[in-house]
């Protein structure tokens, strides 16, 4: 075998100093796989704590834009008088009243904290009762919409009983409607027609503090929803256009890497790193 | 009075070759060991090998102009490639080759790629020229990807018509097959994705019949038809000429489907280098039967699944190269691509080795 020097060897100083780094990673991975087959409980059971963790933070990254975009939208609608979604907050309920004036000076209130369900801004037009079938009496009664009529309008009209101008002022009727009825008083049958009207107001600073409704919640968490579900477009659009992050690539290279150890596929592997070994070494 | 002819002349064993090829070289993987002879590398001592590992490690191989084989040799490449700009390859390859001999066709087994015929090749310094000149074009133009292989035909002449050749050659295969699959991984260190779906290994597969085809005294015809199992094999023999093996026809070869995908003409040229070799060692009349038979005794079925082809058997390397190359300068390209500095791939990724090879092509006389 010709043998050549250089520098009075024929490795130089980096070449021998390579060859020193590669017995000592070759010795080093075959005193690793003897450990863990030695060990091979404690090994699998460090793989698979290192496995699981890497899992998750690859999990973290995949998922981490989406979260933040979900957090922000959370955080952004919880600053809105609308409140959190999910959770049932406590919210301002200020007092509404609701008053119901006729043309005879009656007046009735309802007080509630809270919104009123079902109101409506109407001013409706009771006929006098005409007698009918079978011992009933019927009456006409025209409703109108006050929604774009002051309330003083409303209650002039109802105080001065203005029957005649009633389109003049309301506008079209929105419902005409018979209604029909028996027993009444003698009072009731000789009433002139009449006028009667609803009224709402809400006192500003009367309030207390009460839990929303499982349905008010129901409605904030779906727009919540709606709204995260748009807003994750920007995170998608970025991955899609950045492509640097395979998730699945990364889990497989994991579970390769840190795959439980097959006590005959490490038997193998140290036979085979052993060999290479003892051949460099002899 | 006639001059005295005062140049060494250079004894060069080989079995393929027909051209004498004279190896200079400076590097000092040569000034320890001289290209031009045939050392058997597999005897070394350990200390020596543990240089000549660091000096191979330090060799990058280049093209050569020549590899020394003789006109009986023919062989011929399919490059694949994917995620093409297939128009402008097309164009650039036509402009070179107006008369479409190396010619692009399409391949749905790729991901919007395509794959480059060769014509059939000699070993020519022309060949080379357009091997180094079709892999420039591709290669801004496209990518290896996990699809990508890079399958190399070789003429069934060079194994001939003599049935014990084809024992030989599926012997030596099966015993050999993790060797050889790691050398045509390239420049990564696995085998790409899908490999076991189009280029199974063999190794089980040929044993079982080299051992029923020796016990029977099958002839040639039989054992070409009992090799040519399917087309998606490691080797495919499907379009071997049942008529006659050593005829000349264009599409009588043997087709080597296990190489990794590559658009380096290096690597090339060096899997081509190792298939060539390989069929004429198992024609020749030096074909070792024992070392073989040894060799698959200490393999001892030890290869369950593709995986362990990744790992490094040094010592069944340097038996093989030793076999099947004559001379030390094949050796040292065989070792430095099959080494790969000594990597081996630990995650699931289908993951590059550290570079080998230069560019530009090397002279050899």
């Amino acid at each position: 075998m010709k043998k050549s020097k250089i520098n009075g060897n024929h490795l130089t100083k980096i070449q021998e100093l390579k060859k020193k780094k590669m017995l000592l990673k070759m010795k080093k991975e075959i005193e690793k796989l003897e450990f863990n087959k030695r060990h091979l409980k404690i090994s699998n059971f460090k793989n698979k704590i290192i496995r699981d963790f890497n899992i998750s933070m690859c999990t973290v990254r995949l998922v981490a834009p989406y979260a933040l975009t979900a957090g922000i939208t959370f955080g952004a609608l919880s600053l809105t008088p609308l409140g959190m979604p999910f959770i049932m907050d406590n919210k301002k309920q200020k007092k509404e009243t609701k008053q119901t004036i006729d043309s005879f000076g009656k007046v009735k209130y309802e007080e509630q904290y809270g919104a009123f369900k079902d109101y409506y801004y109407t001013i409706s037009y009771f006929g006098k009762w005409k007698p009918d079938k079978d011992s009933f009496y019927s009456r006409e009664v025209i409703s109108y919409s006050t929604t774009n009529v002051s309330d003083d309008k409303v209650e002039k009209a109802v105080n001065d009983n203005e029957i005649n101008s009633l389109e003049d002022i309301f506008g079209k009727p929105i419902s005409k409607k018979t209604e029909k009825q028996n027993n009444l008083t003698n009072d009731e049958i000789n009433k002139e027609p009449y006028l009667e009207a609803n009224l709402y107001s809400k006192n500003n600073s009367d309030y207390i503090y009460a839990k929303e409704t499982v349905g008010e919640n129901v409605t904030v968490t779906a727009l919540w929803l709606i709204i995260t579900l748009l807003c994750e477009y920007f995170p998608l659009s970025y991955r899609a256009d950045h492509p640097d992050f395979d998730y699945y690539e990364r889990i497989d290279n994991i579970n390769y890497k840190y795959s439980n150890i097959n006590i005959k596929e490490l038997e193998k592997k140290l036979e085979i790193k052993k060999a290479n070994y003892y051949r460099l070494t002899r | 009075m006639a001059k005295k002819n005062n140049r060494k002349k250079r004894k060069i064993v080989s079995r393929t070759l027909s051209k004498r090829i004279i190896y200079r070289d400076d590097a000092p993987v040569f000034k320890f060991i001289d290209p031009n002879n045939n050392d058997k590398l597999s005897e070394m001592s350990g200390l020596d090998l543990q240089d000549l590992m660091i000096l191979i490690d330090d060799y990058y191989i280049k093209l050569r102009n020549q590899l020394g084989f003789g006109d009986d040799i023919t062989f011929g490449f399919e490059i694949e490639f994917e995620h093409a700009m297939r128009t402008t390859i097309y164009d650039r390859l036509y402009n070179i080759f107006p008369d479409e001999t190396w010619i692009m066709v399409g391949d749905g087994s790729l991901e919007a790629g395509a794959e480059i015929n060769s014509p059939i090749l000699k070993d020519k310094i022309k060949t080379w020229e357009d091997l180094n000149r079709v892999c420039s074009i591709v290669e801004p133009l496209a990518y290896i990807n996990d699809r990508s292989g890079g399958h190399i035909h070789v003429g069934t002449q060079t194994l001939g018509d003599n049935r014990d050749s084809w024992l030989n050659f599926i012997k030596i295969w099966s015993v050999y097959e993790n060797i050889i699959f790691r050398f045509t991984y390239g420049n990564y260190l696995t085998a790409r994705p899908v490999m076991q779906r189009y280029s199974e290994p063999m190794t089980k597969d040929f044993w079982r019949f080299y051992e029923k085809l020796k016990s029977t005294n099958a002839d040639l015809n039989t054992i070409i038809n009992t090799i040519s199992n399917t087309k998606y094999q490691a080797v495919n023999f499907n379009n071997v000429s049942r008529k006659k093996c050593s005829s000349y026809k264009p599409n009588n070869t043997i087709e080597f489907r296990c190489p990794n995908g590559s658009l380096d003409p290096a690597i090339w040229q060096n899997n081509v280098n190792l298939f060539v070799n390989l069929l004429c060692y198992s024609k020749s009349s030096s074909f070792n039967d024992d070392i073989v038979e040894k060799r698959h005794q200490i393999n001892n079925d030890r290869f369950s699944s593709l995986g362990y082809y990744d790992e490094i058997y040094l010592d069944q390397a340097l038996e093989l190269c030793d076999m099947v190359f004559s001379n030390n300068f094949d050796k040292v390209y065989f070792l430095r691509q099959y080494l790969k500095s000594f990597k081996v791939r630990n995650d699931n990724s289908y993951k590059k080795s550290l570079k080998f090879t230069k560019k530009g092509i090397k002279k050899v006389v």
